[in-house]
């Protein structure tokens, strides 16, 4: 009797500690679309803060691993010692009243994993996009005030007038 | 007085078109394509005596606002998100093909057909069980065969759906020729057709939702369009393009009047062509791959063993086969549960074994080290990993193209050392977000696998 009730307990910390992980991973994905936005509308100082916010959110998601992955072991001293392999799948049939519960969780945790990941997937290809579309408006900015730089036609001839760039003109 | 007048006249002159101008950047404000208008002028004077006398203004054109750069990248986002869009739409039938959540995927379906086996095993004379084989074979060629002529019919809808994207690419080609004829007589009289070339931008995005281009201009404003590096617009002449559907050979392929082919890669073409040429025979033939696996191991197992007749085992599938498309069950065995070669010797009714190696097929790894269960298991995660790929694709071209749009906004009346300090600004802050997410990438697999 007492076994089960610390079972219980233990089960409860370990959902206690899941739950905190998908919300981390909830907040992280809704952190990620802020910063696409702030991306789309080159909101420089927005990025930034968002920067801060996504390193201290890192943190937090690394220390909460961390308490995921001591419940687990705690849990699988207890009901599973032989087990080899430390996955969440492998301790919830051995959890004697959670099962369904932890099982819910666990598919909810997943999804909240992949939507963040491909969120982040996302974010770093715009990120990337971005750095080399500003590095080609520096090369094009710089192209156009460089007076010893030439411009040709498609026919090979010297271009009288710049390739049409409006940024900076005056309007 | 008469150059006070003159003085006057001009200054009227000058607000009134631009009066004109402001009018008709508000009216259009809200119109796809649009670029700002601002008129241009230029003191009018005259020397006298070493001095300037000012005579007024001049209207010396009227300037479009526009940064064909950044046209440039919007028609190259535009082609990406209907190239990863068509993708996506294709990879979600194929995904459908392959998960079917309703518990009849190939591998499920597979693992019925070996386990009829085993259960065989238990009690080889037993009629039922004998019956059991038959139905969950029928069941597994009947599979196949529906996964690959759904395939088939996916490819002949990519097909068509590919030309009528080529149609649709002549019908632009031919107003973007015409287009190219009003602007270079405007430029060549010395006043450029900004509203032609608004039109213009406009279909030039519309064309690269379709297909992915090269344009460039030439000395009179006219746009060259390449397409596949092949050239489709010059002057005001267009070509006519023709899709041609080569199903025997799997193939789609865009030839130009003079029978040249070209080879488009990206918009909503590129990408039904390389599904029709590539992606989708890549499935068919990796199911192709599995059907066959399966036909020659079990035909080599069964054709081993003795039936309940006494007699030696016939080929279980049709060993002509060539595929998942044609995968048949020999009708001699299927008509008759006897005829099933569950024995390793004649007349001993009890022996299992061949049974037990065709259910051993389950765990026994084939020549690339997967079981047929495995690979077709792999290949229904291949098409939703595809389609998330896609997903994610898509999406950062349309947050990339909203980026490109709203930069196309602001631009004009900026100062040039304002804006290069904003540009590595904005560089220093892309790469320190960069680096705080790059460095939180693993956290995702590592907690992926551990749940």
């Amino acid at each position: 009797m007492m076994d089960l009730t610390k079972h219980i307990n233990n089960s409860d910390t370990l959902i206690t500690a899941i739950r905190q992980l998908i919300s981390g991973y909830k907040k992280t994905e809704e952190l990620i679309d802020r910063q696409i936005t702030s991306v789309v509308k080159s909101n420089v100082d927005e990025l930034t803060d968002f920067a801060d916010q996504q390193t201290r959110i890192n943190q937090e998601l690394e220390d909460l691993e961390m308490t995921f992955r001591n419940e687990m072991d705690t849990l699988f001293a207890q009901l599973a010692p032989n087990e080899q392999q430390r996955k969440l799948s492998f301790l919830i049939p051995h959890l004697p009243t959670k099962q369904k519960e932890v099982d819910a969780l666990r598919q909810t945790l997943i999804s909240s994993i992949t939507n963040a990941k491909n969120k982040q997937a996302q974010l770093l290809n715009l990120l990337e996009f971005a750095q080399q579309h500003t590095t080609e408006t520096l090369r094009a900015i710089h192209a156009m005030s460089n007076n010893t730089s030439k411009r040709y036609t498609v026919n090979g001839k010297a271009a009288t007038e710049h390739r049409s760039f409006a940024i900076n003109q005056t309007a | 007085m008469r150059e006070l007048f003159n003085i006057a006249k001009s200054g009227l002159m000058a607000s009134e078109r631009q009066t004109a101008v402001t009018a008709n950047n508000i009216a259009n404000a809200n119109t796809p394509g649009f670029s700002r208008q601002r008129v241009d002028t230029s003191p009018i004077d005259y020397k006298k005596n070493n001095l300037s006398i000012g005579l007024g203004v001049n209207v010396d054109q009227v300037t479009r606002l526009r940064n064909e750069m950044i046209d440039s990248q919007i028609r190259m986002k535009e082609s990406m998100i209907e190239e990863f869009g068509a993708r996506s739409e294709v990879l979600e039938q194929i995904q459908e093909i392959f998960s079917t959540q309703t518990g009849n995927d190939l591998d499920q379906v597979l693992g019925k057909f070996l386990n009829s086996f085993s259960e065989l095993s238990s009690n080889p004379e037993d009629y039922n069980r004998r019956q059991n084989v038959i139905r969950e074979t029928q069941n597994l060629t009947q599979k196949f065969q529906s996964m690959s002529q759904q395939l088939g019919s996916i490819q002949e809808q990519t097909a068509e759906k590919a030309s009528g994207v080529v149609s649709e690419i002549n019908g632009l080609l031919s107003e973007l020729a015409d287009l190219n004829h009003s602007i270079r007589r405007g430029n060549a009289a010395g006043k450029p057709d900004n509203n032609s070339l608004d039109v213009q931008t406009q279909k030039l995005e519309q064309l690269a939702k379709l297909v992915d281009i090269d344009t460039l201009k030439d000395e009179n404003g006219g746009l060259e369009v390449r397409i596949g590096g092949i050239v489709v617009i010059q002057g005001d002449k267009a070509v006519n393009l023709r899709g041609e559907s080569d199903a025997a050979n799997q193939q789609f392929r865009v030839r130009l009047e003079n029978g040249t082919i070209i080879k488009p890669e990206g918009g909503k073409l590129g990408a039904n062509i390389a599904l029709i040429s590539d992606e989708i025979p890549g499935y068919q033939s990796e199911l192709d791959a599995i059907a066959n696996a399966l036909i020659t191991e079990v035909n080599s197992l069964h054709t081993s063993g003795f039936d309940l007749n006494g007699d030696a085992g016939l080929n279980f599938f049709d060993p002509d086969a060539t595929g998942a498309r044609n995968i048949t069950f020999n009708m001699a065995v299927g008509s008759d549960p006897n005829k099933i070669a569950a024995s390793a010797a004649p007349n001993a009714p009890g022996n299992t074994q061949i049974a037990d190696q065709i259910f051993g097929l389950r765990n026994q790894k084939l020549s690339d080290g997967q079981t047929v269960i495995e690979k077709s298991i792999t290949l229904g995660s291949k098409a939703g990993s595809e389609l998330n790929n896609a997903r994610i694709q898509m999406d950062t071209a349309r947050s990339a193209k909203n980026m490109l749009f709203n930069q196309q906004e602001k631009i004009s009346g900026v100062n040039i050392d304002e804006e290069l300090t904003d540009l590595i600004k904005f560089q220093n802050s892309y790469q320190a977000s960069a680096r705080v997410l790059n460095s939180a990438q693993q956290m995702y697999d590592t907690l992926l696998s551990i749940v």
